[in-house]
């Protein structure tokens, strides 16, 4: 929990120096555009998360923190550039402020006194949330964004785009882990496969395998196995118990092997495997027109980082300039076709799966029969059957390739003839071995378990690996199933939750007219649509019927209710940048309510250019008469200048120095409208209504020196009833000065009366001026306490009349005469 | 004042809300049937190291051992 105490800006954006007292409370900043309160709002959010959105979001461009953070006359000196911000921690039972300092120059490296773990947690949880600032472009994102796009910006928003890398990881390693164990099913089968030809079992289970190793064990005079368990050895008893060695080349086997490799080979080109091939290049043919969309993972990402990067203007791959509606259909257009691309896909290599399983078949049969050529006497060279052998293995890697498509299809469309060579070499092998002498029935039955046991241990191990293979497929789908439910789960409940309080909240700003407003949050899909109830006559996107008012407040709502969710009591400190520009007058003072009555403990600084706006705040206490500043201009020179006293004397002062009458009685004229709806609100003086809210100074000051007038003597009036004889002569002495210094500005009857009305004081002489601004000087004086600097004000702002007063005290006068008493008899 | 910003625990930084969720998925994983100790070496990865890496996942879901 973090909120803001004070704010030290210096050098930075538009800011030379300013220094605001922010007390940990709900905080307004006013001026017209451009007199830098945006400066402030980059200021807080730089200070507490060392960035600046306005300045790295998407479609930014060239912009820096670094270069363009400083303020113009100091970009070439970023350590100049620093801002300063005194925190309260509540949560961490500190004795006083912390002292953070973050300079431009190294945005990340934060300066904080005291400096503890606990401290740096804290800040480090806020530098996490920079969504703290937020203005009306980013509010109305998540109100206006096609479903995919809102479901991306809200997960963002809720930091639960890890939530997305996750699922996809783990979706990554159940798809491998199921791709892992079809292999190791392959690999098992041939081993069955090979197992099954040595020891001539022509259907593969411990039963048959266990009674053609008895038959070969009877034959040596062994003892029968009496069962077949993981550990068993089909040899046992062997080594000791016969005098046969291993012949070189099992004939038997050998012959079977030889068989089993021609068969295979020449299956190739049976009808059923030219059908498997025939479809698969159908298939693949298909695919042909789009095969530049089917790298679809690198395409999908792009695809996607263009949608990051769109700035609502231009797309940033090309620069070309798109309506957002239009960009976003295209993405989406795009996005679909790319799934229904991935799909056929999918089918075609499901077609080449039983293309590729028969030829590794024949491949791993020719190596084997290979073998052979070199143990025969005369040896025989099986160089063209290995190199055969190699090509299918290298064709079929193709084939699982995939891509690209034409490669493929050369391997599906080309011969699958066996090469004469290698028939040549087959042949030679196969008579030679034909040619071998008989071997012993003890012979055949001790290379049959000799090489059984090899073949067995192959099987085990292949088994085993299978077994381990499908034990982690299963466990990674599972894993991934469960975490798809769950999060899933997760995140209805959410949208549920957000869903309720976003309609709690919109309803509190409309129960004019919406009392009985719903929405529906829909998550689908990794989309989330938004529906918003309107009038009873259905759900519908924000945009469709409610006006931008609505939207707006929609927006906020939407945030509030989305930050609550984040960051729960944490939620301490927000800046809403203009964020209600659109909302009329009624449902900001309704904004008002919801921000005090809903975030209570929230610290929120809002910016507005709209003076009513700002007065609402204060009137519907969100922010205090203290907690608020109001730019009355900007120039790059000195930056953001607040309507004060002092500051704009001096100006007219420098401006007369300068004997530059235009600027000076400009200023004064400009600085004279401020007065006068300054000092008519404080003292509830009555103007006469304009409907435009535009008023010349002398409309507004007349009626303001007026109203103090009475009030002085209402107040008088009091302390003669009360019998407050040292409070009488006060007010006696401030009405006579008052009463002077009014006249003073009267002076010269027709200059004021021609100035208020058609500003003609930049005609006059500097020695004509001069004593104007001095009479105002000393007005202004007479309406301002000495001490505090407070206009004087009546209390309270409703109703009867009770106080004249300032917040230090140094004025407090009852208005309140003491009630006649009737007299006896 | 200190100038050199002191080493945050990782938990500092990420969001508390996907954290509960994740939370919530290796608790629904556990009382599976044979997922219990697959769960607390995802619980060591995606909540005390925040690691979602693809090499850590796998680590964790296979067994086997630090990446």
């Amino acid at each position: 929990m973090i909120t803001v105490d004070r704010l030290v800006i210096k050098e930075f954006r538009g800011i030379r120096e300013l220094d605001f007292s922010l007390k940990s409370k709900p905080f307004a900043i006013c001026g017209p555009n451009g007199t830098g309160k945006s400066g402030i709002v980059d200021a807080l959010e730089f200070v507490l998360t060392g960035t600046i959105s306005r300045l790295t979001g998407r479609g930014r461009g060239d912009l820096s923190i670094t270069k363009h953070a400083p303020h113009v006359d100091s970009s070439k000196n970023p350590e100049k550039a620093i801002v300063e911000a005194y925190l309260t921690l509540p949560g961490l039972q500190l004795k006083g402020p912390v002292h953070i300092i973050r300079s431009v120059k190294s945005p990340k490296a934060l300066k904080c006194s005291p400096d503890t773990p606990q401290i740096r947690s804290a800040l480090a949880r806020m530098e996490n949330h920079p969504e703290i600032a937020l203005s009306r472009r980013e509010i109305i994102k998540y109100i206006l964004a096609e479903p995919g796009k809102r479901a991306e910006d809200v997960q963002e928003l809720l930091k639960l785009d890890s939530l997305r890398t996750i699922r996809g990881n783990l979706q990554r390693l159940a798809n491998a882990a199921d791709k892992e164990a079809e292999t190791a099913k392959r690999a098992a089968a041939d081993a069955g496969k090979d197992l099954s030809l040595t020891l001539n079992v022509p259907i593969l289970n411990t039963s048959t395998l266990l009674g053609a190793v008895n038959g070969h064990r009877t034959t040596l005079g062994l003892d029968p196995l009496e069962a077949l368990t993981a550990t068993t050895s089909i040899r046992d008893g062997l080594a000791t118990g016969s005098a046969t060695t291993p012949s070189l080349i099992a004939k038997k086997q050998a012959s079977e092997e030889i068989t089993a490799c021609g068969e295979a080979a020449a299956g190739l080109l049976e009808q059923a495997a030219q059908g498997e091939r025939d479809s698969a290049a159908k298939a693949l043919k298909a695919l042909k027109a789009d095969e530049a969309l089917l790298d679809g993972l690198k395409r999908t990402q792009l695809l996607t980082l263009a949608l990051e990067m769109y700035d609502e203007e231009k797309c940033s791959v090309c620069d070309t300039e798109f309506e957002p509606e239009a960009f976003r259909a295209i993405i989406q257009s795009k996005q679909e076709k790319l799934q229904a691309v991935a799909a056929k896909r999918k089918e075609a290599e499901q077609l080449l799966t039983p293309v590729v399983d028969r030829m590794r078949s024949v491949a791993r049969a020719l190596s084997v029969t290979a073998t052979y050529g070199p143990k025969l006497k005369p040896a025989v060279t099986a160089t063209a059957i290995q190199d055969w052998g190699r090509d299918l293995t290298a064709k079929a890697s193709q084939l699982e390739q995939f891509l690209p498509l034409n490669k493929a299809l050369e391997v599906l469309e080309g011969s699958f003839e066996i090469p004469k060579d290698v028939s040549i070499a087959l042949d030679e092998i196969a008579k030679a071995i034909v040619a071998l002498p008989e071997p012993s029935l003890q012979q055949q039955a001790f290379d049959a378990l000799t090489i059984g046991q090899g073949k067995l241990d192959t099987y085990r191990t292949m088994r085993l690996a299978l077994a381990a293979a499908e034990s982690r497929a299963k466990t990674a789908r599972k894993v991934f199933d469960v975490y798809s439910t769950s999060t899933e789960t997760a995140l209805e409940a959410i949208y549920k939750k957000v869903e309720g309080d976003f309609s709690d909240y919109y309803r509190l700003l409309n129960d004019d007219d919406e009392s009985t407003f719903a929405a529906q949050l829909t998550p689908s899909m990794g989309k989330l649509g938004f529906g918003v109830d309107f009038y009873k006559r259905g759900f519908f996107p924000p945009g469709a019927y409610h006006s931008e008012g609505h939207q707006d407040s929609m927006g906020l709502c939407l945030y509030l209710a989305l930050m609550k969710h984040l960051q729960g009591d944490g939620f301490t400190f927000a800046v809403l940048d203009d964020v209600l520009m659109s909302v009329d007058t009624n449902h900001r003072r309704k904004v008002c309510e919801l921000l005090k009555t809903k975030f209570p403990s929230t610290q929120f600084v809002l910016t507005t250019h709209d003076r009513v706006w700002l007065k609402h705040m204060g009137s519907a206490g969100l922010v205090d008469g203290k907690s608020m500043v109001h730019f009355r201009k900007w120039d790059v020179d000195h930056g953001p200048s607040p309507w004060g006293t002092g500051d704009v004397w001096s100006e007219i002062a420098q401006h007369l120095e300068n004997n530059d009458i235009k600027l000076a009685s400009s200023s004064l004229r400009h600085y004279l409208e401020h007065l006068g709806a300054e000092v008519c609100q404080a003292l509830r003086a009555s103007v006469e209504y304009r409907g435009d809210g535009q008023h010349d100074p002398a409309e507004l000051l007349e009626p303001a020196t007026a109203e103090y007038r009475k009030l002085l003597k209402k107040a008088k009036d009091a302390a003669a009833s009360w019998g407050n004889k040292t409070q009488f002569a006060t007010l006696d002495a401030l009405e006579k000065e008052y009463t002077a210094a009014v006249k003073a500005t009267k002076m010269d009857q027709w200059q004021i009366n021609a100035g208020v009305h058609f500003n003609p004081w930049a005609n006059l002489e500097k020695n004509d001026f001069q004593p104007i601004v001095q009479a105002f000087q000393d007005l202004t004086d007479k309406l301002t306490c000495p001490t505090c600097k407070d206009l004087i004000s009546v209390r309270p702002i409703k109703g009867p009349r009770e106080t004249l007063y300032c917040s230090c005290g140094a004025h407090n006068f009852t208005l309140a005469s003491k009630l006649k008493t009737a007299t006896s008899g | 004042m200190s100038t050199t910003p002191k080493k945050i625990e990782p938990s500092d930084t990420h969001s508390a809300v996907a954290d509960s969720i994740v939370g919530a998925f290796l608790d629904t994983l556990a009382a599976e049937e044979g997922m219990e100790a697959v769960a607390a070496q995802l619980r060591q990865a995606l909540l005390k190291n925040h690691s979602y890496s693809e090499a850590s996942l796998r680590s964790a879901l296979f067994d086997e051992g630090t990446p």
